[in-house]
């Protein structure tokens, strides 16, 4: 084997496995009979190209996922540039941070409505929080930073070159929204996440309204209407304070603004997936469960000295439990499994303590981090929903998953946000209109 | 809706008999004289769709110099489909010219 092909066998390697074992060596024929004499490397276009099919192929990108990225674009655009425009008008006056300089960014973006100036937009607003460190400034809240930065990326991947009418659309469907955005804010925005909760239910009635076209106009409407709900999970529950159940922190875990995110950021992955046929396996399912308690696990010793809180000690049982049930895990998945967890545990917990690695109630922080296990449980319960064959041991498995989702979940319904409000109703909907299982073998529809 | 035109290409390619990979890129590139330049991922994701949508099949496999090479041609449904877009385009063309030679000096 000469080094090019060495080189050109790796680079397959970002294809799934199925794929690389029918259609790896056609390929690698390919880039041979293209390369000229005495080529070593396969060239950087030709790599780029490679890993960008190889991811899509991956994640299951279809066509129609192309044809919904093009219409949810300047939608997208609209609603960051709208409210931009409405935070920077009616919130930044009471709550002055650094924001100006972003929204500014994303209102010239919108009048512009070109790639290069929403890439531009997209960077100022990655490059703000860090740049507030060194003022005397505050900082624009992640809650309007990550969902401009995921509403810009949906710009800048579907956005073709609009016309002036369209541009002229953009720009006057910002202005609706920001002035939409005024009436419905609290009377007293005490601070940025109350106000863009309800900032939330203008992009959850556009992500409802885009569904409701796809019964018409068919899958890539639907995929539009997912993509736009994944920065609008962002805007995070209703009132997260006020609503308490009476359950202290150790307890219970508490639904709150990171449950939020993890719950509706998983119930739209789940959606898309299974838009793209996808079904995930048991044994992947099994690794993330293990896994993700090992980390955990890995979390509690390192941060508690004392006994660990209850709610921290059914998660762990609940996540093993679920774990054996779903069978022999993959080790890939249960090592991915315990690093993210581990990984994205010590972010939350720093993130909750006021971007400190100095933790005064570390039993709190540890609590607020088992409501990550809702993560493995929304892969196992996605795979069991999704899989023709239920044995006993995997209705188990289901009723674990599901309860544990629900029982950190549900207890908080009168906190969810306006976008998980949607989610559900549309899943329930289209569950009992059998339309979300086409498939003869799926289990819903044996069910329903 | 007209066909994209690298699909227009792939499938113009394959029009006359079946090709392997790299034949289907060196005629696409030849038939728009250099313009489209379909690299090894874009043209197997194109062959993958276009088999899924049935405008395409898979024929003969051989190896040549340890080289595999899978051949692909076109289905009845291709024919079809190539021969409505070449109409489609030739009518448009045509009436674009016609109109054209209809514009005072």
């Amino acid at each position: 084997m000469t080094p090019l092909e060495r080189r050109c066998r790796r680079l397959l390697l970002a294809y799934p496995p199925g794929y690389r074992a029918e259609r790896g060596d056609e390929i690698v024929s390919t880039l041979l009979d293209e390369a000229r004499p005495g080529q070593r490397y396969p060239t950087l276009r030709d790599a780029i190209d490679l890993l960008i099919h190889a991811t899509r192929r991956r994640v299951g990108v279809t066509a129609d996922f192309d044809a919904g990225l093009a219409i949810a674009a300047p939608w997208a655009l609209a609603i960051a540039a709208g409210i931009s425009a409405f935070v920077w008008w009616q919130v930044e006056p009471l709550i002055p941070t650094v924001g100006p300089a972003v929204y500014a960014a994303w209102v010239l973006a919108a009048m512009v409505a070109r790639r290069f100036a929403v890439a531009m937009a997209v960077a100022i607003t990655a490059i703000a929080p860090f740049a507030a460190l060194s003022t005397s400034a505050e900082r624009p809240p992640l809650w309007i930073v990550v969902p401009l930065i995921v509403l810009g990326l949906i710009t800048c991947g579907g956005m073709l070159k609009p016309t002036a009418e369209q541009r002229l659309n953009i720009v006057a469907s910002a202005a609706a929204i920001a002035v939409t955005c005024a009436p419905i804010k609290p009377a007293l925005p005490g601070y940025y996440q109350p106000v863009l909760t309800r900032v939330g239910i203008v992009v959850a009635v556009g992500v409802l309204a885009m569904m409701t076209l796809a019964l018409r106009r068919g899958r890539p409407y639907l995929y539009a209407a997912l993509l736009l709900a994944v920065p609008a999970a962002w805007f995070g529950p209703i009132d997260a304070v006020n609503w308490q159940i009476g359950l202290d922190y150790v307890t219970a875990a508490r639904f709150g603004r990171l449950a939020h995110v993890v719950t509706a950021t998983c119930v739209v992955i789940a959606m898309l997936s299974w838009l793209s046929r996808q079904s995930g396996t048991a044994s992947r399912a099994s690794g993330l469960a293990l896994g993700g308690g090992a980390g955990y696990t890995l979390f509690l010793t390192l941060t508690l000295d004392g006994a660990w809180p209850s709610a921290s000690i059914a998660t762990v049982t609940a996540l093993g439990l679920l774990g054996l049930l779903l069978g022999r895990p993959s080790l890939t998945a249960s090592l991915i499994g315990a690093a993210t967890y581990f990984t994205l545990g010590v972010a939350v917990g720093v993130y909750s303590n006021n971007w400190s690695s100095t933790w005064p109630t570390p039993a709190r922080t540890a609590v607020l981090v088992a409501m990550l296990s809702l993560l493995p449980c929304a892969y196992a319960a996605f795979h069991l929903l999704r899989a023709t064959q239920l044995t006993w041991r995997h209705a188990a498995a289901m009723v674990v998953s599901l309860g544990w989702t629900g029982y950190l979940t549900v207890p908080a319904v009168m906190a969810w946000g306006p976008l998980l409000w949607v989610l559900t109703a549309v899943t329930a909907i289209a569950a009992i209109r059998r339309r979300i299982s086409h498939e003869p073998g799926s289990i819903v529809r044996r069910i329903l | 809706m007209g066909m994209q035109e690298p699909t227009f290409l792939i499938l113009t390619a394959l029009a006359a008999g079946p090709k392997h990979g790299y034949g289907v890129m060196q005629e696409v590139s030849e038939l728009s004289s250099g313009r489209v330049k379909l690299r090894p991922g874009t043209l197997y994701g194109a062959l993958d769709r276009l088999t899924e949508q049935g405008l395409i099949s898979v024929g003969d496999e051989e190896i040549v110099d340890g080289r595999f090479r899978r051949f692909y041609e076109l289905t009845d449904d291709g024919v079809t489909a190539l021969e409505d877009e070449a109409r489609r385009l030739s009518h448009n063309a045509a009436a674009a010219t016609a109109r054209l030679k209809q514009r005072p000096a």
